[in-house]
């Protein structure tokens, strides 16, 4: 069996990186988190979510577990958590448990603002000399999950891009590893295509649901998916429909066996390819996939998107010459060279297997040289359909 | 009533072509969708007078949602204390970079425009965007300085201090008064659906007493006191008063972490027990100090806040929320 080169973690995974994280728990938290992170080797992000007295505990949950699987992603060596009060700073026991190094700054017990930038210091440096500890070793390329993403789609994104990452999906697959399939809003119109190819009836059932559930929530309030979804660039690039979005868009999972439907930013029970229950907009479809234990993406893109993770390598795949020769600082392959005949799906697709294993392995995508470390909450977005339920 | 209203700082403004004297002289960096952010926050690196705004919006929102954002980053561009605004787009997005640079210049703001799409990649989207900041300090140093009177001023208050015991919420009641009577606009957050309003505000000699209601990020269409509908986030109603033309922001603080916003300074007042260990942060602190005493402090705070940076900006600590009503697609 083929071995690729990564970090075991006490949790269990393996990752592609060694990062420790400053994770702010709250809004609040979050310059906070970046003035501690700032100027040293850690990495941080920022998020506007403040907890508040009407959350629906489905909003609550979902979001502590957006937290936690993105602060124990195998990605990240150590985690230092940055709360306002105690009660968010409760996250840290769940995340211990899973096996992760992890401390916490509690600001409003650390002495104020500047009482807190100094503890965060002091915590951090013990989780850097840790990180500075971790070495790569052998491991088997099935320990690898992949979250798969397009965003800036154009009429191209069916045909090259999404479908060459379909055939590196495969190989993925059947060496072992895991693939997830998201955005659930775009794979609107392409439901009875993937419900085909369910490992069972139930999970058949789930992927109608699942998409269903998006399409009844737009209803509910009052929008059509069609205002917001395909998007105005979209529509530039040449698609013209939400289902002919979704038709392209669910190529990138490949052909196998769906063998699982998970929620938001749940781990997957199985390897192979599964689908995720995810909003279409690319960070907060990327911070799912993320928190699900992904340590890398590959992301395909018509007109050009930089977005990346802070804590997850992300390979551009632009679908056509035109936007991969425009926008080199950010594109990675580019598919279009399946138009022009140089490459086929097929060797598109092994080179895109190829770069996985190799970025897997160290090599820097162009989103991690360019700093991109985007991150968004998604917030519980089912809330209306339950008290419709309730009423009713 | 207490004493006479203390001075606004003496350190003068900034006159906006649009008439608006400012008592911050930023030129913004609104990256018109959170792909465009990374963007948007080198361009400004380095640049001590510019500010990057970091939002999470832009893309796959429903249409009110969408517009919602629109109308929020357009009052944040136009805000006074802003000399120049840079919009940077990704290109694709929901809420298109172009437009909203369209409403910003239809709003009378100086203000310029980088597509990271349209220029060729993060790279030369940076090197235009850095090009056209200076093409804004340029055109902005013709503003001339003004003296700031409250009477230039909108002071934007957010909700906490509705619902505090009386002896706290009088504080801000008399603040409000006092304000008001010296011919300051003001615009004070009141949280959605909930009960808890104004008490003890008399607004004398304001034609309308109760308060004029205004919707979330909205600049009122005239002078004197306004109810700004605002939702429960504390972050989300710095960005809705700053987005509605708030030149400072008065936060009564009681809970969670002290928090900037980006174009405005936020003059925080401490109410214990909660904000005791944060006394080192806070702008004044709630004791049982007499109430005129009280009121004249953080009068002063605020006036101080109109010509010296607060604590909390020369840490380059702020926070940014926009108002959702609905979920993100």
């Amino acid at each position: 069996m083929e071995e690729i080169s990564l970090y075991h973690r006490p949790t269990g995974g393996w990752g592609v990186r060694n990062h420790v994280l400053v994770l702010p728990l709250v809004a609040s938290a979050s310059s906070m988190a970046r003035a501690v992170a700032r100027g040293t080797e850690a990495t941080w992000v920022e998020h506007d979510y403040e907890p508040l007295h009407d959350d629906l505990p489905r909003n609550h949950e979902r979001i502590a577990r957006t937290l936690v699987g993105f602060a124990t992603n195998p990605n990240v060596a150590a985690v230092l958590l940055i709360a306002d009060t105690g009660e968010p700073g409760m996250l840290l026991e769940p995340i211990r448990a899973a096996g992760q190094r992890a401390d916490l700054v509690i600001v409003a017990e650390a002495g104020g603002l500047r009482g807190a930038m100094e503890q965060g210091r002091d915590r951090l440096a013990p989780l850097l000399s840790h990180a500075a500890g971790c070495c790569r070793e052998p491991a088997p390329i099935s320990a690898l999950m992949l979250g798969t993403e397009c965003g800036g789609s154009d009429a191209l994104s069916g045909i090259t891009a999404n479908p060459a990452l379909g055939v590196a999906s495969d190989h993925l697959v059947d060496a072992g590893g895991t693939v997830i399939l998201a955005e659930t809003t775009e794979l609107i119109g392409a439901e009875h295509l993937l419900a085909r190819r369910a490992a069972s009836p139930a999970v058949a059932e789930e992927i109608y649901r699942i998409i269903h559930r998006y399409e009844a929530v737009v209803k509910a309030h009052g929008e059509d998916i069609r205002g917001a979804n395909p998007t105005p660039g979209n529509i530039e690039g040449g698609l013209t429909t939400i289902e002919e979005k979704s038709l392209g868009a669910a190529k990138k999972g490949g052909s196998r066996t769906v063998g699982e439907v998970v929620e938001f930013a749940v781990r997957p029970s199985t390897h192979g390819l599964v689908i995720m229950d995810t909003p279409g907009n690319d960070i907060e479809q990327m911070v799912g996939m993320v928190a699900a234990g992904c340590q890398v993406a590959v992301f395909t893109t018509g007109r050009g998107t930089p977005t990346g993770s802070a804590i997850a390598p992300v390979i551009k795949v632009a679908t056509n010459s035109h936007t991969a020769g425009r926008m080199r600082d950010n594109i990675d392959l580019n598919a279009g060279l399946i138009l022009e005949g140089t490459e086929t799906l097929q060797s598109m697709g092994r080179r895109i297997y190829e770069a996985i294993l190799a970025v897997a392995q160290g090599e820097l995508t162009k989103a991690e040289r360019l700093g991109h470390r985007e991150f968004a909450i998604s917030r519980y977005p089912f809330g209306i359909l339950d008290e419709a339920a309730t009423v009713r | 009533m207490g004493e006479a209203v203390p001075l606004v700082s003496t350190a003068p403004g900034r006159r906006r072509p649009s008439g608006a004297v400012g008592v911050r002289h930023h030129f913004l960096v609104i990256p018109s969708v959170i792909c465009a952010a990374q963007a948007a926050l080198t361009i400004a690196e380095g640049m001590p007078d510019a500010v990057a705004i970091e939002h999470q919006h832009g893309c796959s929102q429903l249409g009110g949602d969408a517009h919602l954002t629109e109308l929020v980053l357009t009052g944040l561009g136009t805000h006074p204390n802003v000399a120049g605004t840079l919009v940077v787009s990704l290109g694709c997005e929901t809420v298109q970079g172009l437009l909203l640079h369209r409403s910003i210049v239809e709003c009378g703001q100086r203000a310029e425009f980088v597509g990271i799409q349209q220029s060729g990649g993060t790279g030369a989207a940076i090197a235009a965007g850095r090009e056209a900041l200076g093409r804004l300090r340029g055109a902005a140093a013709a503003d001339p300085e003004a003296r700031v009177g409250w009477d230039d001023l909108r002071i934007g208050i957010e909700a906490a201090w509705l619902g505090m015991p009386a002896a706290q919420a009088r504080v801000f009641a008399e603040v409000t008064d006092q304000l008001l009577q010296a011919g300051a606009t003001v615009i004070q957050a009141v949280r959605e659906g909930s009960s808890e309003q104004p008490a003890g505000v008399s607004a004398l000699g304001n034609p309308n007493r109760e308060g004029i209601p205004l919707a979330y990020g909205t600049p009122p269409a005239g002078r004197g006191y306004f109810l700004m509908a605002a939702p429960e986030s504390r972050i989300a109603q710095k960005t809705g008063l700053a987005a509605a033309g708030a030149h400072v922001i008065l936060s009564p603080f009681a809970s969670g972490l002290p928090a900037g916003c980006p174009v405005a300074p936020v003059v925080h007042v401490g109410v214990g027990p909660y904000a005791r260990p944060f006394a080192g942060d806070v702008d004044v602190m709630l004791d049982d100090t007499p109430l005129p005493e009280l009121v004249g402090a953080v009068l002063r705070a605020l006036g101080k806040a109109c010509g010296e940076e607060t604590a909390l900006e020369g840490m380059g600590a702020f926070e940014m929320a926009i108002h959702r009503i609905a979920p993100t697609m």
